[in-house]
């Protein structure tokens, strides 16, 4: 059984929780191309760390000091991470026995049971919650958020217009506020309030980042532009700062292109950030576009390693190779990338329909069914839990059955009927 | 919905304009990413604007009554058929519909067939031709699927397709049902190809997403906005097989080209590696792009990461939409030109070696111009027959509001064209193409057609919504030209698939013929080479889908010449 199941989560990989390796550095700017070396043998295809998975797992079991509410807490997040909603449900009911006021104990719930279409439940704490805290922006978002899955989309702008008038005009708030905003594509709002909070604190560092990547996010290359190089003149240790200027210099809408600057920043953001998978892309792209084939290689085995998953990366270093004159390493690449992407490419349907029908469990056994054919199997536990929680003991949606099988599949204890 | 963690942002939309960004004017250092441009002579493109003139008052609909509906912003193509064989081409144009739910006052949007009067003028013939009726239309395509000398129709639409037989030249008539290719769902582009050279053309139709007044969904912030087909499944296109009875057959599945994920709108048919039977090449809107290669016995492999046309350049699934391909550089190799939306710009998938293209839309001048526009239809047409392809697309926006919410775009859009500079690289004549080319619409489809034989390519601009454009060609230039007309015997009749190869003036330009590609509509199925300054005879070699190699010799010049299969001097 344990074969098959190893073979499986190599053949489809397990989304979560894959080696986390400190990756490659790219080289320093005036290094030449040419003496950037390739590994001996291409990143291998994507395969998942079984036993972290498990031993994770185990670990949201142990029995924990019942007043040790942070652990709790944080056993339920490492539980949610791993599609066992149950788990991260009895742990957060288990705290709140213990303290039953517990703000972030019961946000964590009310999040939770959004997640799983209990929606009734979940806008019941949640506005509890709001009662308790009228001026709380979490609170406010989120009421938005389970308005947003239950698809009453009047519903979340209203919460964000609420959250306006009521929460404390700090510029943390107005900027938290301006990311949701930005999130729902509400640009104009999401505008106005950054520049609320800079109004209150000219030069802060966050509000100006909020407001430089909505402006680039809407295509506003001339007004981020000298934002943005404001930004990493006085907080040059900034990296996503470093990264988004990079993004606006190589831009064509941008007032002024300048690769080379572009490059530079890249490679600080890289220093600054080891573990930012997406400067890794960008910075991949600008040594291709340079020619600089040898340097762009090494930063997508370096995306790789963040991500064995990456599309992007597989895709990147197929064309690179291939540019090299390593056609077979490029077909390899190119192999891994397409298994990649037909594992992927019917997620999107899975996810519409649930979208439609958020609390139908038919539609939630379907994605997990699909995502155990994947090997995705916490992923696919996930949705079989959501639609065990929607229909408790239903024999007819065969979510016990699915968690059962995830269980045995991801060598977990077996599951325990009746402690869900 | 919500959509992504912090600080991702501004990439989205921000990483694929690095990617498009071209080098030719603003590289500033160590990347060699300038290419050689070596400037050379070019007419003054001089496009009018005849449509009026020309007698066609027809307009396009798209239904649209506030409610945003997606299928509103797709539509629409037309074509360039001669569907009486006088020589001249017709012109056919697909109309949108009203929605059941909303019908306005007035008459009932239909399509539109005008007949060509050679005088510069046409004569609207839709009723008397039988095509007086409404439905979602989308595209066209133009085949003689009977090989009975007049080239049949097929509409593509939301909702149930159409084929009309065309009887004679007298009228069409609609045989969908009883041939099978009813088809339902939401078509987009089709193109007749015979895929198996049994004399006989097939039909690909693409098809988009799933989509019906009951499963629409709110997109947008506050306001609804149009959705992108990401909120909506993709449908599967579909291979028709010719039966050869007046009868297809669904071979999709039998083929390999089943794929419910893709989001297609446009298809190209040409043959990329040169062995003989036509390869697909598939734009999808938020999808991998399709490469599929042909194997030669009915079934296809789908190519499409290992060939490198998949993606853009950054790794990441584009949104096309008209596709085209062509020997644009004259070496041989393939250049593929998909549209995009806007802030991706155009690709320009270039054959590298090992079958695998690399987009060179940046080095070749294409990526930033095209970059703010939404680019729908694309081709390649040489219209200054300076004997290089120049590329054309028609840009337009899909929401009618999008002024109120962006301050950097808009709904009506130019349309370009980029003229071959020779060496790779493309020169913007934006603006500077006529006074037929100054004003802006809402550009999907776009197809040539020399509506006067007079070797200067015409061009259509079908909108999706308001009136087409009829731009006649009067580009002044001591270029000389040939046009090309196909008749296959042993392969099918209008020589679909036919490979030429032609050599003047030092230089040789290769070519297929073919239907589909650009935005659901459809050139004029003949060939048409600009010769430069060669003034002498021609040499034409074409590979017919039967197999048969056959070499014209001393063709004339500024003319065009019938080539029938077997009948070569």
């Amino acid at each position: 059984m344990l074969l098959a199941v190893v073979a499986l989560l190599i053949a489809g990989g397990v989304r979560l929780l894959h080696g986390r390796v400190q990756p490659t550095l790219p080289p320093a700017p005036s290094m030449d191309d040419s003496a950037a070396v390739l590994p001996a043998s291409p990143p291998a295809p994507p395969s998942p760390d079984l036993n972290k998975i498990r031993s994770l797992h185990a670990a949201t079991l142990l029995p924990l000091p019942a007043t040790d509410i942070p652990a709790h807490l944080q056993a339920a997040q490492t539980a949610q991470r791993l599609g066992d909603l149950f788990t991260a449900k009895r742990l957060l009911e288990a705290a709140l026995k213990q303290e039953p006021n517990s703000i972030p104990t019961r946000r964590m719930l009310a999040d939770l049971l959004r997640q799983s279409g209990l929606f009734a439940e979940a806008k019941r704490l949640a506005l509890q919650l709001h009662a308790e805290q009228p001026k709380d922006l979490d609170s406010f978002v989120a009421l938005a958020e389970i308005a947003d899955a239950e698809n009453h989309h009047d519903e979340i702008f209203d919460w964000l217009a609420k959250a306006h008038t009521a929460i404390d005009p700090t510029v943390e708030n107005l900027v938290n506020l301006a990311h949701h905003y930005q999130d729902w594509d509400d640009f104009t709002d999401a505008k106005a309030l950054t520049a609320e909070a800079l109004r209150l604190a000219p030069g802060d560092e966050n509000a100006m980042l909020q407001r430089a990547s909505i402006l680039v996010e809407h295509g506003e290359m001339v007004e981020a532009l000298p934002l943005l190089e404001d930004l990493t003149a006085h907080h040059p240790q900034n990296s996503y700062a470093c990264r988004l200027l990079a993004v606006v210099l190589t831009n064509p809408n941008s007032p002024r292109q300048d690769f080379d600057r572009a490059r530079t920043l890249l490679e600080k953001a890289a220093e600054l950030n080891r573990t930012d998978p997406v400067t890794y892309r960008v910075i991949a792209v600008v040594y291709r576009k340079q020619r600089l084939y040898r340097l762009a290689a090494q930063c997508y085995d370096a995306l790789l390693q963040l991500d064995p998953n990456s599309l992007e990366g597989r895709f990147g270093l197929g064309q690179v190779y291939a540019l090299l004159g390593k056609a077979d390493w490029s077909r390899e690449q190119f192999a891994i990338y397409a298994k990649l992407q037909a594992r992927d490419r019917k997620m999107p349907l899975f996810d519409v329909a649930i979208r439609h029908h958020p609390t139908d469990p038919r539609f939630h056994m379907d994605k997990a069914r699909y995502l155990e054919s994947q090997g995705d199997l916490t992923g696919a536990l996930a949705e079989a839990e959501t639609a065990e929680m929607l229909a408790p003991g239903s024999k007819s949606s065969g979510a016990m059955k699915e968690i059962l099988n995830c269980y045995a599949l991801l060598g977990w204890p077996p599951f325990e009927k009746g402690k869900q | 919905m919500k959509r992504r963690a912090a600080f991702e942002i501004g990439l989205c939309m921000a990483l694929v304009g690095l990617l498009a960004f071209s080098g030719c004017n603003h590289s500033t250092g160590t990347g060699g990413v300038t290419p050689a441009v070596t400037p050379s002579p070019q007419a003054a493109l001089n496009f009018v604007d005849v449509t009026a003139k020309a007698g066609i008052d027809w307009k396009r609909a798209n239904g649209a009554f506030g409610k945003k509906w997606f299928p509103e912003t797709a539509g629409g193509g037309g074509a360039f058929i001669d569907y009486d064989n006088d020589g001249y081409p017709d012109i056919v144009l697909i109309n949108g519909d009203w929605w059941p739910e909303h019908p306005f006052s007035g008459s009932r949007p239909q399509l539109a067939l005008y007949h060509n009067n050679h005088d510069g003028t046409f004569t609207d013939v839709t009723a008397k031709m039988g095509l007086a009726f409404s439905l979602q239309g989308m595209g066209v395509a133009v085949g003689d699927y009977d090989n009975d000398g007049y080239d049949d129709l097929y509409i593509t639409a939301l909702g149930g397709n159409r084929l009309l037989h065309n009887e004679g030249g007298k009228g069409f008539k609609d045989v969908s049902t009883q041939a099978g290719v009813r088809d339902s769902g939401w078509s987009t582009s089709a193109a007749w190809v015979d895929i198996d050279n049994d004399g006989k053309l097939d039909l690909f139709v693409c098809h988009y997403v799933k989509w019906t007044p009951a499963t629409d969904i709110f997109c947008g912030g506050q306001t609804k906005a149009y959705c992108t087909p990401v909120s909506y499944p993709g449908e599967s296109n579909r291979l028709y097989h010719n039966d050869g009875n007046g009868h297809f057959t669904d071979t999709t599945r039998k083929a390999g080209l089943w794929n419910d994920s893709g989001k297609a709108l446009g298809i190209c048919t040409v043959d990329y590696d040169h062995d003989g039977s036509i390869d697909l090449l598939v734009a999808n809107d938020g999808e991998p792009n399709l490469a599929y290669h042909n194997r030669g016995n009915g079934t296809f492999e789908d190519v499409s990461a290992a060939s490198g046309l998949a993606l853009g350049e950054d790794g990441k699934p584009r949104n096309g939409m008209g596709i085209d391909a062509s020997d644009y550089r004259n070496d041989g190799k393939m250049g593929v030109l998909v549209g995009n939306f806007s802030f991706q710009g155009v690709g320009l998938h270039r054959e590298q070696t090992g079958g695998i293209f690399l987009d060179a839309a940046r080095e070749a001048g294409l990526a930033q111009p095209s970059y703010p526009y939404v680019t729908f239809g694309v081709m390649f047409c040489d219209v200054d027959n300076d004997g290089w392809p120049d590329a054309l697309i028609t840009n337009g926006h899909v929401d009618d509001t999008i002024e109120k919410t962006s301050p950097v775009q808009h709904y009506l859009q130019p349309t370009q064209i980029f003229l071959n500079r020779h060496d790779g690289t493309f020169a913007d004549t934006t603006g500077k193409a006529g006074p037929g080319l100054t004003q802006p619409l809402v550009g999907r489809g776009i197809a040539w057609g020399d509506v006067d034989n007079d070797g200067r390519p015409d061009l259509l601009l079908i909108p999706n919504i308001g009136p087409p454009r009829l731009l006649h060609n009067e580009t002044q230039s001591a270029n000389h030209w040939i046009t090309l007309s196909f008749t296959g015997t042993r392969s099918n009749r209008d020589g679909y698939g036919a490979f030429v190869r032609l050599t003047a003036g030092g230089i040789t330009q290769t070519n297929t013929v073919r239907s589909g590609s650009s935005y659901c509509s459809q050139s004029d199925r003949r060939l048409h080479f600009g010769l430069g300054a060669a003034s002498s005879a021609v040499s034409v070699e074409v590979q017919w889908p039967s197999g048969a190699k056959e070499t014209w010799h001393n063709l004339p010049i500024d003319r065009e010449s019938p080539l029938t299969e077997g009948k070569a001097q």
